[in-house]
């Protein structure tokens, strides 16, 4: 693991005879639970009080003060439902999907203490694991023999497709300006303030950023609502929270990504990193870091969200078509650019 | 090892949605075949919301068949009654005074306005704007407030009564039509701004489910639905009834702005468009409300109506609706029919549907504005 | 017509720049409601929080026409039965008997069943002594159909009770007869 596990596994004071990849595993759970369930939790009732708000409407205010303590009670309404029994072959693809997609808790970046495992893969390693939870969800859609099944695994496996070229291509642009992929040294190549971020490195880079968010919007757009749910429309319980949760998760694993590649991470006005690490206030530094990645990424995707929510929704078809025609180009272009830019200054 | 099957199966498939748990079919149901995402064959069905309401009607004393007039169409009540009080005045040879004339043009106004905007909430939840499903319904409430302030109850008024209305308008009533007239006026420059001509709504809606205007006309297509397609057909201009000629209102049609003339766009905004003539008859009627008796007289209890037979026709929000009523001079109605204006857009969707993409499919249900109760009965 | 290459070329850059200018009009419309700037009247949440008093109308807010639950003062009600002929779905159930003088009315029997009522407000209407009347509740939830049934009748007369007007009526007419014990 030397090399590739960061700071926080030196951090760790182990007994003799525990292998590593025990504790990377352990870490790894402990990572999706502790951080990826509340945070979606918060999320969602962040995204919940603020849709309200700009539909008119005042959202949950009944559990607890303004509502705050709704996504517990959701919590509670599920535990309390029959666990739902799929068949095996369904079983099989839908335990590929989850784990394919929570795979990529290995490398979310939260911060330099809190990434699981930062190589120079980094950015690739969530493609592949969502090309795999796409493929999973195609194949468990085809499992399922109803008409929703079918399309609605079609439709994930066709918007997977289209948004990943687009998003590689703004992958390499902002690489250009990060000088290599580690999420570690993507930071620190971007600054605290915000024309020093790698949106900003170039004329180019923001149309590449531009087709980031694109393509992750591409990749997350849900419109099953003809199919009443498309894969997950036989779902109950805590299944389809676990479903809807997978969602919730893709979106906020995209938006971080954009974060540390384009908007800056969590890169810290320099006189506060060299407080804190003069006072050898390790702890404080990383989780101010590690909020301001949060805050960013949260940011990022309550924007998202807001459009997706006061426009309508386009046909599959067409959205792919926009990733296609549209933001394939856009990104050819930031890279193209960004590469000349580069070679010229 | 045991291979069911060594390719996946490309055969169309049926799909069976509703009645029940689907979000855009309501109250009937939809088979469609399949081949892949488009619709090769779709057939309706329909009959679910029967409640033998034409046959009820014979069974109950006329007073009383106002009400279930009222429930055609419970959403839009008053058009459905204004019919049949237009058929039973025919044939009861009554005069209804000139202040009972306004109050049902006000009324009926508002409905078509009401009807409308649930419309553009429908459609609006096909196409996923979420945004504007609720903004749409708020509005709607506004006017719903104004039907409880008038007549006591929000949908199903039961208000018109055999020569005139059952009460005069409220204090302030007035007022108050004119305030929220102003709103909605003031809330359509918002709607376009949102949601008329954004691009995604339009790549939904332009072009998808195109009506031509041969078509219409050959299945019977009326109201906005038909002038989407370009066709001039108002009963509010052809035979107007209860001070509609004296009225000053244009009829729009559809222009096709954003593909084709008579697509799911043009029906969007052709009721748009349809929701300001409406304010501009509130207003126009709101000015100038003639002072009198607000029904020629009570019903008594022995209400009898003479033997014959009247056809009566009102512009309801979808289209033509007739109210046919056959009496024997007894005090209970012989016969009543009504014929409803999504009787021919339901006969058009399948059609429509066929060879479209199955994501269509919401989109050419919410803009044809099918309403399954005033089919059924 | 074939389509020149420029033409498709700004047709594609023009269709961009249309869907990013309707994204933004979209968003930029729902800004003032996220922030609540201006006209607080109209961008404020319209949601009733039922039951909350606070937000939502309770029943005295309601306008005083409003069709609610009806109640029958069975004081003033004559017993004349039109509200039972009038009603649309026969939900009104009248029983009369003959009262202490022979003349009055003694309304035993007046259920109104509120499963089948459509409060379409006719019954009020043709009321002449204006005895039923809409209330403005409408909150009528209950656990078995048969409890929305709503009885405002006296009672049947039982056969002691008969038996004591008749009683009561003949010690009139001897008080009225001259020489009686009367004025």
């Amino acid at each position: 693991m030397s090399g590739v596990a960061s700071g926080w596994y030196q951090l760790l004071v182990l007994p003799e005879g525990i292998p590593p990849g025990l504790v990377v595993a352990g870490a790894w759970i402990l990572a999706t639970v502790m951080v990826i369930f509340p945070v979606a939790a918060a999320y969602s009732y962040v995204e919940r009080k603020l849709g309200a708000d700009y539909q008119a409407r005042v959202g949950p205010n009944r559990a607890g003060p303004s509502g705050m303590f709704q996504p517990i009670a959701d919590w509670l309404k599920l535990l309390q439902k029959p666990n739902q029994a799929l068949s095996w072959k369904e079983e099989r693809w839908s335990a590929l999907q989850t784990m394919a997609t929570y795979s990529t808790a290995a490398v979310l970046p939260l911060g330099p203490l809190f990434i699981l495992a930062d190589t120079e893969m980094n950015v690739f390693i969530p493609f592949w694991a969502l090309m795999v939870a796409a493929l999973a969800t195609l194949l468990l859609g085809m499992e399922q023999s109803s008409i929703q099944g079918w399309l609605g695994g079609s439709r994930v496996a066709a918007q997977a497709l289209s948004g990943a070229f687009p998003a590689t291509l703004a992958i390499l642009c902002a690489g250009l300006a990060g000088g290599g992929f580690r999420w570690a040294d993507m930071v620190a190549s971007q600054g605290a303030a915000p024309w020093s971020w790698n949106v900003m490195a170039s004329p180019f880079h923001p149309f590449g950023f531009l087709a980031f968010v694109g393509a992750g919007l591409v990749f997350s757009a849900d419109h099953q609502r003809d199919l009443g749910g498309g894969v997950t429309s036989n779902l109950y319980g805590g299944r389809l929270a676990l479903a809807q949760l997978g969602k919730f998760y893709v979106l906020f694993l995209w938006s971080s990504m954009a974060t540390v590649l384009y908007l800056g991470g969590w890169s810290m006005p320099a006189f506060i990193t060299e407080e804190l690490s003069a006072a050898d206030a390790w702890i404080v530094l990383f989780g101010l870091q590690a909020v301001l990645v949060l805050s960013k990424t949260v940011l990022l995707m309550f924007l998202i969200d807001w459009v997706a929510r006061t426009n309508p929704r386009a046909r599959v078809e067409q959205i792919t078509e926009l990733s296609w025609k549209f933001l394939s180009p856009l990104a050819l272009f930031s890279l193209m650019g960004a590469a000349a830019w580069r070679a010229l200054t | 090892m045991n291979f069911e099957r060594e390719t996946l199966p490309t055969t169309p498939a049926d799909w069976v949605v509703g009645p029940y748990h689907s979000p855009w079919i309501s109250h009937f149901r939809a088979h469609f075949t399949l081949d892949g995402e488009i619709i090769v064959r779709a057939g309706l069905e329909g009959g679910f919301l029967h409640r033998g309401l034409e046959k009820a009607l014979e069974l109950h004393p006329w007073q009383s068949s106002i009400v279930y007039a009222g429930r055609v169409d419970p959403e839009a009540a008053s058009f459905a009654e204004h019919a049949l009080c237009l058929a039973v005045e025919k044939l009861c040879e009554l005069e209804v005074p000139a202040r009972a004339q306004c109050i049902r043009v006000i009324v009926d106004e508002l409905t078509r306005v009401s009807s409308h905007l649930k419309y553009i909430a429908r459609i609006a939840q096909a196409t996923s704007s979420e945004t504007m499903v609720h903004f749409a319904l708020r509005d709607r409430e506004k006017i719903l407030d104004l039907f409880e302030l008038l007549s006591g109850a929000r949908f199903s008024l039961s208000f018109l009564r055999f020569g005139g209305v059952a009460n005069d308008v409220t204090e302030g009533f007035i007022e108050r039509v004119v305030e929220v007239c102003d709103l909605i006026r003031f809330r359509l420059k918002e709607y376009n701004d949102l949601f008329s001509y954004n691009q995604a709504f339009l790549a939904r809606s332009a072009y998808v489910g195109v009506v031509e205007p041969g078509f219409a006309r050959r299945c019977g297509l009326t109201g906005p639905n038909a002038r989407a397609s370009a066709i001039v057909a108002d009963v509010r201009k052809t035979s107007p009834y209860s001070g509609y000629e004296q009225l000053d209102f244009e009829v729009p049609l559809g222009q096709g702005e954003g593909g084709a003339i008579g697509d799911a766009h043009d029906r969007y905004v052709i009721r748009l468009r349809e929701i300001t003539q409406s304010l501009e008859i509130l207003r126009q009627v709101c000015d100038a409300l003639p002072a009198g008796p607000f029904a020629s007289a009570p019903v008594e209890r022995d209400f009898k109506v003479p033997t014959g037979e009247a056809y009566a026709r009102v512009e309801s929000a979808r289209g033509l609706l007739g109210c046919y009523a056959v009496a024997d001079g007894s005090a209970r109605p012989t016969r009543v029919q009504f014929r409803v204006p999504t009787g021919p857009s339901w006969q058009l969707a399948p059609m429509l549907l066929e060879g479209a993409r199955l994501q269509d499919a919401p989109t050419i249900l919410a803009s044809l504005d099918l309403c399954v109760s005033e089919l059924d009965r | 017509m074939t389509i020149s290459i420029f033409s498709s070329v700004l047709g594609y850059f023009r269709a961009v720049y249309r869907g990013v200018r309707s994204a933004f009009s979209a968003c930029r419309t729902t800004l003032p409601y996220l922030l609540n700037v201006r006209s607080a009247d109209l961008r404020k949440e319209v949601t009733e929080q039922y039951p909350d008093p606070v937000s939502s109308r309770t029943p005295d807010d309601l306008p005083p026409r409003t069709r609610g639950l009806l109640f029958n003062d069975i004081g003033k009600c004559t017993g004349c039965r039109e509200c039972e002929v009038v009603c649309p779905v026969n939900c009104i159930t009248v029983e009369n008997e003959t009262g202490l003088d022979l003349g009055k009315t003694w309304v035993a029997v007046f259920d109104i069943d509120f499963s089948r009522c459509t409060f379409c407000g006719l019954c009020v209407e043709v009321c002449a002594p204006q005895s039923i009347v809409h209330t403005k509740r409408y909150e009528s939830a209950v656990f078995g159909v048969t409890d929305l049934i709503a009885s405002f009748g006296r009672g049947r007369v039982t056969e002691e009770q008969k038996r004591k007007w008749a009683a009561l009526r003949q010690s009139h007419e001897e008080a009225l007869q001259p020489g009686g014990f009367g004025p």
